[in-house]
């Protein structure tokens, strides 16, 4: 189940009901799917069932006025209009450089969806509930609310995304005041 | 197909349109209360109801429609005249069958605020006198020495006859009780069994009618089952009834002749069977019947979408034979004939989900004329509505919602518009005050015009109730258009001092948010004691703008043409400054606000004198204003589409549209902006 780096550029469906190639058989099982990514030194989890796709760094992206440095811009996905967030910046680390491996995770949370710009990704992996930890609070340089919990990984710790809370409204709302 | 679902939506829908129109005849009866046609159009409509509630089972409706219909038919026979009284009875009647059929339609109130009576308008109906029924001939053949008149009837139905529910069958039986009637059918139009359709009409038939009734007669018969495509012709045959001999081999070989098709060019049947005697094979016989297809408007919506995807792939298209053509000219030359080919295509294609989408602004401009009559009784006002140009189309989703600000500047208009009749006499104006609903196409746009002859806006009240509510400051002293516009403020409300510009102020930032999410503008002109204007500018479509591509230091943005009145390159002569107003440009002898997009967008590296780059003069209200662009890049159509679905609003962009080149554009919000 390991997805060489290489092979996770250029545009295919981690998720689609239409692909016959798909194996239900991961959605059965035990415990829930993340998708890893890595971000500066830390690895981070995705829940997959949020993941739409995942695309390389598009070669344009429209920057959107008085926003937030954060917010890339907008691209175009196939004719839908989608806004891309860097999520380093998000987290206020230091800058990133699109590399070979830079790629884009295309999420939906309910209706909206929104591409984040990871330094790579990692694996699909399943955590049973028993490799779940609370995250305590000064655990990691995030902001706990959008910490989920943290996994233990053959001995790799991975932070594990409230995508929720980072997309709520209130927080994007919040953001448009700072400005 | 979902044949179970069909007829009951499709019957609810027609219901709708049927209500609809009753109400517009029954204003056009109060008009001309003696006009015949009108009387026989209500009646139609209330029949057609009628039956298709039954067929529904919608037997409450169909009662109510029955009782409806029993009051027409005393009209239209004559033993009752169309008083405004009898009006308004049936105006509350065809509100109570509106009412029944809402709680069907999930619709729990009727839209506009009109009260219904409850005090169940059926038996106000049947409380008129004398119900009459119709009169029924009898007349057989029992006086033969009595004048005959032979008629050939040609009887074509709507396709879609018997899925509403009719039956050519009851027709015949009631032609035959005028008379003695031979009747031929016409096979000729039935398709090849590939396109046959079981639910559909193909046969029509000619009836030789051997009767005392006059054409009229026959024709009020027929006139129940006209509607959609149907359509009858009457004929009547020159001969005396004496040569009955003659008479019937002369009929009866016109009969044959009609039944094989020749002589029918002679009676003006349209192509349907000259393609016959061309093409000696029936099945390519083509139905005359061209039908309407009704559509859900979400499924139209999903169309444009993806012809609107066409569009932009094909710009692209365009910039990729570029790149062929740098490597591979012939190749390059192929493809370039392939993708102007193409083009025309897709713009074809366009124009025409466009013209689909299309309804005429006259469907919200009828119910207004109700509303007018309902407010002018109640308010003791007299109020003369005039439309123009109800033919004016304008696409479905924004004739919706301009219903609602549109039905608000008429109420102002009537409620603080106009005067009372006496306060008009006194000021030798007609007492009878004018609204004018006037729609036109503008250069690509739409304009809707609210027109009133009544008061006027005082600009001296609107000040002062500006000053006291701390919208103006004491020492700014604005120019009359702008005090005109503070009638948009939010917040601007009616104060006992000043009732009489009272009410113009409520609501009127709603309407103005609402036209301009429409990417739309409303202009106010007003002479104090002759009346307002209200002019609303509509782009024609929701989903393609005509837009201006400009660019701000290395961005490209896309300004609405509909805004734009011109473009410019100002010279240093004509940029002044004040103390209080900040930058102005002087243009022919007018002082425009400059506003600098680089600065409002916080863009580096933009070109910071007007007189370098260039101003484009763009539309807000009443009022211009110059916006300072670097460059003029374009002049294109674009697709619009939301952000709000998969983010939030952003201040100062209306949405996005893609380019040519797959790139992301934004449109600008040119209110947001400049507020």
């Amino acid at each position: 189940m390991d997805f060489q780096p290489h092979h996770m550029l250029g545009n295919f469906n981690l998720l689609d009901d239409e692909d016959e190639n798909f194996d239900y058989q991961l959605l059965h099982h035990n415990g829930e799917q993340w998708l890893t990514f890595r971000l500066g030194k830390e690895t981070y989890g995705l829940e997959i069932l949020q993941v739409r796709e995942l695309i390389s760094y598009p070669d344009s992206i429209t920057r959107v006025p008085r926003m937030p440095s954060f917010l890339l811009g907008m691209i175009n996905l196939r004719g839908m209009v989608l806004p891309i967030m860097d999520l380093r910046k998000r987290f206020e680390m230091s800058d990133f450089e699109t590399g070979p491996f830079t790629v884009i995770i295309i999420v939906q949370i309910k209706s909206k969806v929104i591409g984040a710009v990871v330094d790579s990704v990692v694996d699909v992996v399943n955590l049973q509930n028993n490799n779940l930890l609370e995250a305590p609070d000064e655990s990691t340089d995030l902001d706990s609310k959008f910490v989920k919990g943290l996994a233990n990984l053959r001995g790799e710790m991975v932070i594990l995304l409230d995508l929720e809370q980072l997309l709520a409204p209130e927080e994007l709302e919040q953001l448009n005041m700072l400005r | 197909m979902n044949f179970e679902a069909l007829p009951a939506d499709e019957f609810l829908e027609e219901a709708q349109e049927l209500l609809q129109e009753i109400e517009e005849s029954l204003l056009l009866l109060e008009e001309d209360p003696v006009d015949h046609n009108v009387i026989q159009r209500l009646f139609r409509s209330a029949h057609t109801l009628k039956g298709g509630a039954a067929m529904v089972g919608l037997s409450e409706l169909a009662n109510q429609a029955h009782e409806f219909e029993a009051i027409l038919s005393q009209l239209r026979s004559g033993s009752l005249t169309s008083t405004p009284e009898i009006v308004s009875l049936l105006l509350k009647g065809k509100d109570n069958l509106l009412s029944l059929l809402n709680p069907i339609l999930g619709n729990s109130t009727s839209s506009s605020s009109l009260s219904i009576n409850e005090n169940q308008p059926t038996d106000q109906l049947t409380a008129i006198p004398s119900q009459q029924t119709f009169q029924k001939s009898d007349s057989k053949r029992d006086s033969l020495r009595i004048q005959k008149n032979v008629y050939l009837l040609h009887l074509h139905f709507d396709q879609c006859f018997l899925q509403q529910g009719q039956e050519p069958l009851l027709l015949f039986r009631q032609l035959e009780e005028l008379g003695e009637a031979t009747v031929i059918v016409h096979t000729s139009q039935i398709p090849p069994w590939n396109e046959f359709d079981p639910q559909k009409l193909y046969l029509w038939w000619s009836i030789k009618l051997v009767t005392e009734k006059t054409a009229e007669e026959i024709n009020e018969l027929l006139e129940f089952y006209r509607g959609g495509r149907t359509e009858f012709m009457i004929e009547k045959v020159e001969t005396p009834v004496e040569e009955a001999k003659e008479v019937q081999d002369a009929h009866q070989n016109m009969l044959q002749q009609i039944s094989e098709g020749e002589s029918v060019d002679q009676l003006n049947f349209a192509e349907s069977t000259k393609t016959k005697d061309e093409d000696s094979e029936e099945a390519v016989d083509i139905p005359k019947v061209s039908q309407t297809i009704r559509v859900p408007v979400s499924r139209l919506d999903r169309l444009q979408n993806l012809v609107s995807e066409t569009v932009i792939r094909q710009a692209r298209l365009l910039r990729l034979n570029e790149a062929i053509q740098a490597t591979d000219d012939q190749l390059g030359e192929q493809f370039l004939q392939f993708v102007e080919d193409n083009e025309q295509a897709v713009r074809e294609l366009q124009d025409q989900i466009q013209q689909v989408r299309m309804v005429p602004v006259g469907t919200i401009f009828s119910p207004m004329k109700r509303v007018v009559r309902e407010f002018a009784t109640r308010h003791h006002k007299q109020i003369k509505l005039e439309i123009y140009g109800a033919e004016t189309e304008l696409d479905k989703t924004i004739t919706e919602q301009i219903q609602g600000p549109l039905m608000h500047l008429l109420r102002n208009a009537m409620d603080h518009g106009l005067e009372a009749p006496e306060q008009r006499e006194k000021s030798e104006k007609n007492p009878i005050g004018t609204i004018t609903l006037q729609a036109s196409h503008q250069a690509g746009f739409v304009v809707v015009e609210v027109k009133d002859d009544g008061r006027g806006l005082d600009p001296d009240k609107i000040l002062a109730a500006g000053r006291r509510l701390r919208i103006v400051a004491e020492d700014h002293h604005p120019s009359e258009q702008e005090v005109l516009q503070l009638i948009f403020q939010p917040g601007f409300t009616t104060n006992r001092e000043v009732t009489d510009v009272s009410g113009r102020g409520v609501g009127m930032d709603a309407v103005k948010k609402d036209i301009e999410a429409l990417l739309g503008n409303i202009e106010i002109s007003s002479q104090l004691g002759h009346g307002t204007t209200m002019k609303l500018k509509l782009p024609l479509s929701l989903a393609i703008i005509e837009g201006m591509l400009v660019r701000v230091g290395i961005e490209t943005f896309v300004l609405p043409l509909l805004l734009v009145t011109e473009t410019l390159r100002p010279l240093p002569k004509q940029l002044k400054s004040f103390k209080n107003r900040g930058e102005l440009i002087d243009i022919r002898g007018q002082y425009l606000p400059l506003v600098r997009l680089h600065q409002h967008l916080k863009i580096d590296n933009a070109i910071e004198h007007p007189e370098e780059g260039l101003i484009i003069v763009v539309q807000q209200g009443s009022q211009n204003y110059c916006l300072l662009v670097d460059n003029i890049e374009d002049q294109l159509p674009v697709v619009i589409k939301s952000l709000e679905e998969h983010f939030v609003h952003i201040p100062g962009i209306a949405g996005a549209t893609i380019l040519g080149d797959g790139s992301v554009c934004f449109i600008l919000d040119v209110a947001a902006i400049l507020n």
